[in-house]
């Protein structure tokens, strides 16, 4: 069959050619048309067209006369700025003459040379952008004249650094960092803070780099100032302008390689830097500091894994770092990991199978673990990886189907009795449901973890009790136990946690919360309780205590450093939540440990 | 793209500078002019209020381009240094708010 020839048929035609009557009939309401709208199809193509151009004119012209208001009040406001600025030059020469033609003669030539960023920089550290609250400072805005990497007013020579490092932007690089460190330093108000990236870093500069902006300060509560022990230090400032280095992250390695190249910068003669004088000797810095090249590999080693950065979780695995962060001193002298993906605070946690470094656990005793004796307990059938979570590694637990006795003739203990034929091996960190009993007058209670390891022996796992051997308690261990427990403040005060743990009221004791990922002090009198820190920490000495300050508000962190119990500056809320919510709250720090935190008692 | 914390303080620049209407380019533009107007006002507003020996003294400072000793030399000489620019950038918004009203 011939196929009738192809008709050339061009867009508008479909469009308007021989337009359906159903259509053409529909009501478009257009406000008044310059050209009438048949509903006729009388019109030819020709026609319509014409019809369609003159309402597209008609909208261009619209649109062609807001664009030109638009750029009336562009062209205008110019204008002003430029005979604004020409008024207050003549009043400069009027009022100042030749004394101080040179500041603005300065000015101008050197902002002319600024970028449109960091232009826009100069207005922000004028107070523009924050409705006026914010710092409006003149010696902010010259620091875009100067030589930015050497000055340090503000802080701003390490934020500048930092940042600029951290900024993957390429063209905005060096002035989103400025912006970034300008915005902070100036004490931004909370609704600006909110607006920008990094407000964990900004929330620290405020705290610490603007002393003077008491709007944004937060002051260190007060912490006991009550001496129990002379190994016990009250809590000093250690607030420090931190050295403006950084290590970022390179792919495949891990923190501990990062750490060392701060250790690099720290000791480049080059760089002249000192450590701090009120530095805290605790610090990061100032281990790094002390370390030599000998030393340097353990130094940093301990530091990556100390559970307070954060690198390693309480869950074996560790925080994964990605190749924008890097890491830096913070005004506390420690270390701090940062970057584009921990700008919000949050932690990424690596996935199970991504390779972890293979350090011990912070919270792992310093003996292997292999070799803790486990007191007829099998051993468990998962095997347990490196880096070991805490409630894996912690001394071994007796369960609660072992009472731990002590014969009336302390200090020696004897028996271990066991009422189960069968004990199965214990479930990290499960706290005996209730606290095994004293069984005699004289019979201090001794919890299972604080028994020296070697006093617990592996027994047949038939056998009902567990006659250890004398020689594994001393007498001067049991002495020591004895009058904390002997001689309480008071008649103990029972609170029932959530968890079902009986926490006496007047008694201090050292507890771990669930997952043990801390640890706390509570109970008794602040002197009490920093003589049980001491004496924890003093077994303990790579663990950190929490307990609350003066004021029984604030949490704060105990360490033991060179034999001395050590308060810390009250642990701060951490991440974005963290921050906003001390914004709410008007208080950053972390309250004081509470109850029911507590899942097991540790002491 | 403009980064988008960049983007959000010229956004708020511009809010209150009343020019937020205008197209991004164009609100740059007029807060980079304002930024060396606000920055004349200011400084001028805090030379005001020194001696002349002092104005010298801050002439070569600024010079100098020594941003510490700026602002240790404002802090000791103009306690309220801060204030007192906030105030002259302040009035230059102001005027330039009114003036946009006409």
């Amino acid at each position: 069959m011939e196929q009738p020839p192809k008709k050339d048929i061009k867009a508008e035609e479909i469009l308007i050619n021989e337009p359906d009557e159903e259509v053409v009939n529909l009501e478009i309401p257009i406000n008044e048309p310059e050209v009438p709208i048949t509903t006729d199809n009388e019109g030819t193509p020709k026609e319509w067209r014409e019809k369609l151009r003159g309402l597209v004119d008609k909208f261009t012209s619209v649109v062609e006369g807001g664009k030109e208001k638009v750029n009336t009040v562009f062209e205008k406001s110019k204008e002003y700025l430029t005979e604004r600025r020409k008024e207050l030059d003549e009043k400069i020469i009027e009022s100042n003459g030749s004394k101080t033609e040179g500041i603005f003669r300065f000015i101008g030539e050197n902002y002319n040379k600024l970028s449109t960023r960091e232009k826009i920089g100069v207005g922000i550290a004028l107070g523009l952008g924050a409705g006026g609250l914010a710092t409006a400072s003149v010696p902010a805005a010259f620091v875009f004249f100067g030589g930015i990497a050497t000055q340090r007013v503000f802080g701003l020579a390490s934020s500048f650094l930092k940042y600029e490092k951290s900024m993957q932007d390429g063209k905005w690089k060096k002035e989103k960092a400025m912006g970034k460190a300008v915005v902070y330093s100036a004490g931004m108000t909370l609704g600006m803070m909110a607006l920008v990236e990094g407000v964990k870093e900004g929330t620290e500069w405020l705290s610490h780099h603007w002393p003077s902006n008491s709007a944004d300060v937060v002051h260190a509560p007060a912490v006991s100032s009550v001496a129990p022990h002379e190994n016990i230090v009250p809590p000093a400032s250690h607030s420090i302008e931190p050295p403006p280095i950084m290590a970022e992250a390179e792919a495949g390695k891990g923190y501990e390689f990062m750490v060392k190249r701060l250790w690099e910068q720290l000791h480049d003669p080059a760089n002249h830097f000192k450590l701090p004088a009120n530095a805290d000797p605790n610090s990061d810095i100032a281990k790094l500091f002390k370390a030599d090249a000998d030393s340097i590999d353990g130094v940093v080693h301990n530091i990556a894994r100390d559970t307070q950065h954060g690198f390693f979780n309480a869950d074996g695995t560790s925080v994964q770092i990605d190749t924008t962060d890097h890491l830096s001193f913070g005004t506390d002298g420690q270390i701090h990991l940062a970057g584009e993906a921990s700008h919000s605070g949050f932690s990424v946690h690596a996935p199970e199978n991504s390779p972890v470094t293979s350090t011990p656990h912070p919270e792992a005793p310093s003996a292997p673990v292999e070799k803790e004796p486990v007191a007829h307990v099998e051993k468990p059938a998962i095997p347990i990886k490196e880096p070991l979570p805490a409630p894996l590694v912690e001394k071994p637990i007796i369960p609660e189907e072992i009472p731990v006795s002590l014969p009336p003739e302390a200090p020696i203990p004897q028996t271990v009795e066991s009422p189960q034929p069968s004990v199965e091996p214990p479930a990290p960190f499960v706290e005996p449901q209730a606290p095994p009993e004293i069984t005699s007058n004289a019979e201090p209670f001794i919890p299972a973890d604080e028994l020296p390891a070697q006093s617990v022996e592996p027994a047949p796992s038939s056998v009902e009790t567990y006659d250890a051997p004398s020689e594994h308690l001393s007498e001067q261990q049991v002495a020591q136990e004895i009058p904390k427990i002997e001689e309480p403040s008071a008649a103990p005060e029972i609170i029932t946690n959530k968890f079902g743990l009986e926490i006496p009221k007047n008694v201090p004791h050292i507890y771990a919360d669930e997952g043990a990922k801390h640890l706390f002090v509570y109970g008794g009198s602040p002197t009490e309780r920093a003589n049980m820190i001491l004496k924890y920490l003093t077994d303990n000495p790579d663990k950190v205590v929490y307990g609350a300050d003066a004021n029984g508000e604030n949490r704060i962190p105990w360490h033991l450093v060179e034999g001395k119990a050590v308060p810390e500056a009250p642990a701060q809320t951490r991440g974005f939540f963290g921050w906003i919510g001390s914004i709410f709250s008007g208080n950053s720090f972390i309250e004081a440990p509470k109850p029911d935190e507590f899942q097991k008692l540790i002491k | 793209m403009i980064p988008p914390m960049q983007d959000e303080l010229t956004a708020a620049i511009a809010t209150d500078l009343g020019i937020a209407s205008l197209p991004i380019e164009e609100q740059q533009t007029l807060i980079m002019q304002f930024g060396e107007v606000a920055l004349k006002a200011a400084t001028l507003s805090v030379v005001e209020k020194l001696s002349e020996e002092k104005r010298s003294e801050f002439a070569k400072l600024s010079e100098s381009g020594d941003v510490l000793a700026i602002k240790t030399f404002l802090d000791r000489e103009i306690p309220d240094h801060e204030n007192i620019v906030k105030a002259a950038v302040a009035e230059e918004i102001k005027r330039f708010k009114e003036f946009q009203a006409k």
